[in-house]
């Protein structure tokens, strides 16, 4: 039953989304009404046949039908229910349905976010959706066939990867990153739109920032929580490896990020327009080069299913987005030259450009050091390896001076600095950023750490100079005191969500720079019931013991920890048996604190003398980067939120 | 028609799709041994019954070196095909020895009493081998020919027809 | 430098696998330098099993046999441009974390550099055309805020001085 099901409405999807594109064509040629109604009604059906086909995904997996191909497949009796609802995306056919009916929840998203758009607008861009969409849509039909009824019902399945049952996490990083990657249709498809059309109106522009970002905030989160699996899940004692993977989640994320910048001078100066869309469309075809990483099978990664044939169509339809953006582009940017206001070097939109150029070389690089293993080989056939060590290298300085713009950028007015100002607008952050630098370099020493600390105080002090002076501005102008000057604030979400966004970027530069360079590591081996003094903590081996956790057994061994005379709990690092797995995994344990982190990484426990080896690790101000990535991603959200409309009716 | 920007948009997209094709068809977790053509690391360590095994000791005779664990599921599946070809092998012939990698003994030696075995395997408790060899996970096999210089090496299950062709190289 | 690139030409055969050449140095005795110098020398190396971890901070076994092997080197003696040629010549180039700045892998050194002065060089052009039309005084507040009524009448107070 379930089989028929699923293609049934996997197929009526595909039609629908046919009509779409249809639709969506005739709204943008002949600037029909009727056409683009249409469109958005084909949208919206095509969002509840893709969701109706995922729910059905979901109830065959829970109700454990082996009869659908997809569930034999990653499905397990034994697996809890969370795992079994994560399993939908724990695999390349089921990872492919989810994609699409995320898609398929943007598109409608798009329907309704243009249906005060004029037609052509909105049906050029639903029409675009509809191009990827139907892609997405063939490509789970004829590849990924997740609902192919079995001829043989077997008993039971494997189960998914046991390395994604270890963590909960798994359940919430891949739909996060998915909403992000997925979504960056939305604004792709809008910016198309414009180029078509050569429009730009602020309406128009609106729209497409919050779409962008929204979903620049999911890709946020998606990312950060793909660091925080690494760091709970992998036992290395980091959260980012600079894997191929990785580096294809950080890609879309610096061109959006330098695109919010870039739009800030097309709404308000009128500057770069071209440029400010050619981001959204680079942004995009980044998510696909991504997808491509992670499901291809070419690149050696943590987080790449194995080698599959989609591979080859994939880039194919890389190829063709790639070519019809590069002639779109050619055709039209033309339309879109407008005379922007006149600037000064010494502006913000100064810093601005700068800003941009930081962001697009960053991007290169990543996306160079990702790439050169495989263009070494296709030119040499040798294998050349390109880590931790070249992307730190390359990226710091440029990390660095991105936090400098941050500062430097919303410290400058619009078109010129008057002479003089300067020392005003920036003595006071400059003193906020010298003076804890200084003390970093008498504390701890080094070069990157007080420089990444001073650097981030000054950018932040800009950000709470920034927020202040419209509460200050409000107070003395309503004399009503410091609430009635906050509550300004509110009127202003892009101002608030911008430097919320910058100080979380700040207190991540800190973060990840105090974690790197205050690491501290070593291997112990403990016998029962002995101690051991590390870094001021005292770790006493309580002994080992087995659970059996339902789906897998753990192999724990308990710590007390202690500091000084004060008691800090018990840790239990395990190793995590799957009966399906060929090597136990082993799971650290860790005491976030926000000064700093224990993190115990279990090696072995020798199976005569009860001996655990393990791996012990200071991580100083890891809890502050979750932080700071939180207040990134939340103020994202706050820019993207509604703003009251001011006065709509005229008395 | 903006000719600047359609040119420089290809020369960007032109080599990035060339290079991304290029890479079907190659293994991203195969790595190439440099050891090929070299004398192999030689080595005196205890097998799973405490008995001495020394690689100088099987002097010219070719040996098949095979890394495994007992975790290792491909392991289990070339187990019975290696049995197979050692049991054929005559006095004079090709010497079959295991290495234990990454396992404790006392699995491996149930798992032997269980699944039974022609050849000794022995325990490298230091990790030495896996560093003189550039083992990266197993199972990986090395053919070493009459002179104990390194002919081929395998990575991943071993089939009966690779084992054949690989045997045939070294004698 | 130059002894890695010498050890790398000398070529298969020189460093047979338990003779490697004569160490640099006398033997290293002291524990912690050994630690810290073959942590550093493990950092570098990629582990053959693990995806994009190093030999350092991974905990497979392969990683943590190249981690005793380079502590042992260390306390023979042998320098870090040794050691590390030894791994080269052991696994191949593939086992560097970073390409060799040397031949064809410059270009992941050098483009980003040559990216980046020539999109300044781009971005001083803008600069100047942008701003040879003489900037018109602009207030000193973003659009939204500028058009807050609040600030419009703090605006127009400052004026009137």
């Amino acid at each position: 039953m379930i089989p028929t099901a699923g293609n049934v409405l996997l197929f009526a999807a595909m039609v629908a989304t046919g009509v779409l594109a249809a639709a969506g064509w005739v709204a943008g040629h002949r600037r029909s009404p009727g056409a683009a109604d249409l469109a958005r009604q084909a949208a919206w059906i095509a969002a509840i046949l893709l969701s109706g086909a995922t729910l059905l995904m979901e109830i065959a997996l829970l109700g454990r039908d082996f009869s659908v191909s997809y569930v034999a497949q990653v499905g397990s009796r034994a697996t809890p229910v969370w795992v079994t609802i994560a399993s939908l995306w724990s695999s390349l056919d089921g990872s492919l349905l989810f994609w699409v009916f995320i898609l398929g929840l943007w598109t409608a998203s798009l329907a309704r976010a243009t249906r005060r758009a004029d037609p052509d607008l909105a049906g050029w861009s639903l029409a675009t959706m509809a191009g990827v969409q139907f892609f997405f849509l063939w490509l789970v039909l004829a590849a990924g066939r997740p609902f192919v009824r079995m001829d043989v019902i077997p008993p039971d399945g494997p189960g998914p990867n046991p390395l994604l049952q270890n963590h909960v996490l798994m359940a919430i990083h891949p739909p996060t990153l998915y909403i992000g990657f997925v979504g960056m249709a939305a604004p792709f498809s809008m910016a198309v739109a414009s180029l078509l059309s050569g429009r730009l109106e602020a309406d128009w522009l609106r729209t497409l920032r919050n779409h962008s970002l929204v979903v620049w905030g999911f890709l946020t989160i998606g990312i950060l929580l793909g660091g925080w699996w690494s760091y709970e899940v992998l036992g290395w004692g980091g959260y980012w490896a600079w894997d191929p993977v990785e580096n294809a989640s950080l890609l879309p994320w610096l061109t959006l990020t330098a695109f919010f910048h870039a739009l800030l001078l097309t709404e308000r100066r009128g500057q770069f327009p071209g440029w400010t869309l050619t981001l959204v469309l680079v942004s995009f075809l980044l998510t696909l080069l991504g997808t491509f990483m992670t499901r291809s099978g070419v690149f050696n990664s943590v987080h790449s299913f194995t080698q599959s044939p989609i591979g080859p169509v994939f880039l194919a339809f890389i190829a063709l987005v790639l070519l019809g953006v590069a002639f779109l582009l050619s055709a039209r940017l033309g339309a879109l030259e407008r005379t922007g206001a006149p600037f000064t070097p010494i502006s913000r939109e100064g810093t601005f450009l700068l800003h941009n150029l930081v962001f697009l070389v960053f991007c290169c690089t990543v996306l160079l050091g990702t790439l050169y293993p495989l263009l070494n080989q296709a030119l040499t056939g040798d294998q050349v390896s390109v880590g931790e060590p070249y992307f730190e290298a390359m990226g710091r300085p440029l990390a660095l001076a991105l936090v400098l713009l941050m500062g430097l950028g919303p410290a400058l007015p619009w078109g010129r600095t008057p002479p003089g100002s300067l020392g005003r607008r920036l003595a006071l952050p400059a003193v906020a950023g010298l003076l804890p630098g200084l003390v970093v370099i008498v504390v701890s020493g080094g070069t990157w750490l007080p420089l990444t600390v001073g650097l981030a105080a000054f950018s932040v002090a800009v950000s709470v100079q920034e927020l202040a002076a419209p509460v200050r501005a409000r107070m003395r102008a309503s004399r009503r005191g410091l609430a009635d000057g906050i509550a300004t604030l509110a009127g202003l979400p892009r101002r608030v969500g911008a430097h919320v966004a910058h100080v979380g970027v700040a207190v991540m530069a800190v973060a990840i720079a105090a974690s790197s360079s205050l690491e501290v590591q070593d291997e112990v081996t403990l016998s029962p019931e002995e101690s051991v003094s590390w870094q001021g903590y005292t770790l006493t081996y309580l002994g080992e013991d087995v659970a059996q956790e339902g789906f897998r057994v753990a192999q724990r061994a308990w710590f007390a920890v202690r500091r000084g005379e004060r008691d800090l709990g018990r840790l239990a690092p395990a190793m995590h048996h799957y009966a399906r797995a060929s090597q136990p995994i082993g799971t650290p344990a860790v005491r976030s604190t926000l000064g700093e982190d224990l993190y115990l990484s279990l090696l072995r426990i020798d199976p005569e003398s009860k001996a655990a080896a393990l791996r012990v690790y200071r991580e100083p101000g890891v809890a502050w980067l979750w932080i700071g990535g939180a207040l990134v991603a939340l103020g994202g959200f706050v820019a993207a939120w509604p703003r009251r409309r001011r006065r709509e009716v005229t008395p | 028609m903006n000719w600047k920007v359609l040119l420089v948009a290809l020369i960007v997209i032109v080599p990035l799709v060339w290079v991304l094709a290029s890479a079907f068809g190659h293994d991203p977790h195969a790595l190439p041994s440099t050891l090929e053509g070299r004398p192999a690391a030689t080595f005196s360590l205890q097998d799973l019954d405490g008995r001495e095994v020394s690689l100088a000791s099987y002097e010219g005779r070719p040996v098949v070196l095979n890394f495994w664990s007992t975790w290792c599921v491909p392991c289990v599946r070339e187990h019975a095909v290696l049995q197979a070809a050692a049991r054929a092998e005559g006095p004079d012939g090709a010497v079959f020895l295991g290495v234990l990698y990454g396992d404790e003994p006392a699995r491996a030696r149930a798992w032997v009493a269980r699944a039974g075995s022609a050849y000794p395997t022995v325990v490298d408790p230091t990790g030495s081998l896996i560093v003189d060899y550039g083992v990266g996970g197993v199972p990986e096999t090395f053919f070493l020919d009459r002179r104990h210089v390194v002919a081929a090496k395998v990575t991943g299950p071993l089939d009966v027809e690779t084992l054949a062709r690989h045997l045939e190289a070294i004698r | 430098m130059i002894l890695l690139l010498l050890l790398l030409l000398a070529g298969p055969g020189v460093l047979a696998a338990e003779a490697p050449v004569p160490p640099a140095g006398p033997p290293v005795t002291d524990a912690a330098t050994v630690q810290a110098r073959g942590r550093v020398l493990a950092d570098a190396l990629r582990c053959p099993v693990c995806q994009g971890l190093s030999a350092g901070d991974s905990q497979a076994e392969a990683a943590v046999a190249m981690r005793l092997r380079a502590e042992q080197f260390v306390r023979e003696g042998y320098s870090d441009a040794q050691i590390q040629a030894w791994f080269v010549d052991r696994y191949g180039e593939w086992v560097l974390l970073e390409p060799p700045r040397r031949g064809r892998h410059w270009i992941v050194w050098l483009a980003p550099v040559v990216l980046l002065a020539a999109g300044a060089g781009l971005v001083i052009l803008r600069l100047r055309a942008a701003a040879t039309v003489p900037p018109s005084v602009e207030p000193d507040l973003p659009a939204d805020l500028a058009a807050d009524p609040f600030v419009q009448r703090v605006l127009a107070d400052l004026e009137r001085g």
